[in-house]
């Protein structure tokens, strides 16, 4: 069993990316789950969603408290004691970050990071907001940086979730951070 | 057609209402019942449910409508959680006293001040003397599937009560797995439409306004109605799994039980994780299996009476506090009253997890199902009542 952690601000599609992560996997004929953590439903608060990923069906329905990977839809939260606690040894890291996989320290040994600047991108494809959308361009980046799922899963269970325009900028948003995600490997 | 999707709690109690064919739908909105609601609003707007949507101000009207449309003949769903369940208590008795088979989702959530947004069970368990049959759920798929059920045990002229449905926001609510909704057509020949017999099952002097003069035998007629719930909630789960091959044994399942000598009991989403801790326990050679209550009313007394035969120590999971109780939660104090008349009765433990909204992990689970364990292997109870979440057994957010 696979379990990620996402952290993302409200706002940011953090429990969307996830249920899309989700969606393509089970398209793959896999099992997956998808937990989110928040307060009230706001943008600009810290969020947390679980997901895990299985070849049989996942019965257990609480916290991940030992990630195998953490994905970061926001850049301000890589410094953030709680999104870095837990994450195991030879884990795997996927962040919105400008800087190099291999500067990434996040106080433990990674088997794998990556890393794409999906602030720019999205700004690109969705404009200037306040809280930028992010969570289509990491699941891009997911997607080239590890085997999880594969690129056409994703735009597939995109493309059902928006249909029409916003479901096009979105997979765009996607193959941009597939195709600007830098790999870092152990 | 029937088909599988990555469903969430609430978007799986919306299609178990949708396929139920439901009328009416007074519901006031709260967290973490909205999604549930706005799917339902959603679905109306598309023209793909034909129900009629009232909205009201207030949970004690919603519950109010609930009554008023099922006695004028209608199939009624309503939904609530935490405070607006309480709000709705006074109404929530209505219902049962006028014979009614409304279904409601009790979306858990702690009660204020006392919990935040995320789920214990006190919301619902503060209303197990009202008459309502409870149903707890484990995950999407069972609600989607409870749901339907429920309207066939509700609308049984053998019970004739409401049902509520529960399964706790966010980890249920909001985390979603493949669920299954079965076809409409088989949906349709499982569950009939509702035929409306009102005030058909009221005892002769009952009837006559204003002063129904034997309140005692109507009360008793719904505690019988309560008794023979027992054997319809079997039936129609039986039945259910005949034709979509998923079933949840009624009142009470139990886990990995075969040769245990020590059990633990669970209700709702903290199921699914024992399950994989009680798995490992049991790859480890423990004597330990899981018993999962789905129906706490009627509360599954013969059943307990048999487990006790077969088990030597049983540790009750109560994800809820009764302050100033005989011992412990309100699911070991039914355990307790069920076991009272045996003259060989097992241990019981009772163990207070989960509070307030805060997660019931892997390490707690583990701590309850050892100390249960240690109990059975002792042959004594060393705390009967213990609040796991005041030790230190790792992260709890």
């Amino acid at each position: 069993m696979l379990e990620i952690r996402f952290h993302g601000m409200g706002g940011q599609g953090a429990v969307l990316g996830a249920l899309l992560l989700a969606e393509a996997a089970f398209r793959e004929g896999k099992w997956a789950q998808k937990i989110p953590v928040y307060g009230g439903m706001r943008r600009g608060g810290a969020v947390t969603v679980f997901l895990r990923i299985d070849e049989r069906p996942i019965r257990r329905t609480c916290g991940i408290y030992e990630p195998d990977a953490i994905v970061v839809l926001d850049p301000a939260l890589i410094k953030v004691e709680e999104t870095r606690r837990g994450l195991k040894e030879g884990g795997v890291a996927i962040l919105n970050y400008r800087g190099k996989p291999d500067e990434v320290d996040l106080g433990v040994k990674l088997s794998k990071a990556a890393t794409v600047d999906a602030t720019a991108i999205s700004t690109d494809i969705f404009g200037q907001r306040a809280i930028p959308i992010t969570n289509t361009v990491m699941l891009g980046a997911i997607s080239r940086a590890t085997n999880w799922v594969r690129v056409e899963s994703l735009y597939e269970a995109i493309r059902e979730q928006f249909p029409g325009r916003m479901g096009e900028l979105n997979v765009e948003a996607c193959r941009r951070g597939y195709e600007e995600a830098e790999v870092w490997e152990l | 057609m029937g088909f599988t999707k990555m469903m969430d709690g609430n978007e799986a109690a919306a299609w178990g209402v949708k396929l139920s064919r439901v009328e009416v739908i007074p519901v006031y909105p709260i967290t973490p019942q909205t999604e549930l609601i706005n799917h339902l609003a959603e679905m109306i707007a598309r023209g793909e449910l034909k129900a009629k949507y009232i909205k009201v101000e207030g949970e004690h009207t919603a519950m109010a409508a609930a009554a008023a449309a099922s006695a004028a003949g209608a199939r009624v769903f309503t939904a609530s959680a935490a405070q607006g369940i309480v709000y709705m208590e006074e109404a929530l008795w209505m219902p049962p006293g006028r014979r009614l088979p409304v279904v409601m989702c009790m979306v858990n959530r702690a009660i204020a001040p006392l919990g935040g947004l995320r789920p214990d069970h006190n919301d619902s368990l503060l209303q197990r003397d009202t008459g309502w049959i409870q149903l707890y759920c484990e995950n999407s798929q069972e609600v989607l599937d409870t749901i339907i059920q429920a309207y066939r045990i509700a609308e049984d002229r053998r019970v004739y009560l409401p049902v509520a449905v529960c399964y706790e926001g966010y980890f249920v609510s909001a985390t979603a797995i493949p669920t299954t909704a079965p076809d409409q057509g088989e949906v349709d020949d499982f569950l009939p439409p509702y035929r409306h017999e009102l005030y058909s099952l009221y005892p002769e002097d009952y009837r006559r306004p204003p002063f129904p003069t034997n309140i005692a035998k109507a009360r008793y007629e719904i505690q019988q109605a309560m008794e023979r719930a027992k054997k319809v909630i079997e039936e129609v789960d039986e039945e259910y799994a005949k034709r979509f091959n998923r079933r949840y044994d009624g009142l009470v399942e139990e886990y990995a039980c075969e040769d245990a000598e020590a059990v633990l009991v669970t209700m709702g989403s903290m199921t699914g994780t024992a399950r994989d801790v009680i798995d490992e326990l049991r790859a480890e050679g423990k004597p330990i299996g899981l018993v999962k209550l789905r129906g706490f009313r009627p509360f599954p007394t013969e059943e307990f009476r048999e487990m006790a035969k077969r088990y030597h120590a049983i540790g009750v999971v109560d994800r809820n506090t009764s302050f100033g109780s005989a011992g412990g939660g309100i699911v070991a104090m039914e355990v307790a009253r069920a076991l009272y008349p045996l003259d060989d009765r097992p241990l019981l433990l009772d163990f207070h997890v989960g509070l307030g909204g805060s997660d019931v992990t892997i390490n707690q689970i583990r701590y309850m199902a050892e100390r249960v364990l240690e109990a059975y292997e002792k042959g004594r109870v060393e705390r009967e009542v213990e609040w796991v979440e005041l030790l230190d057994l790792g992260e709890v957010m």
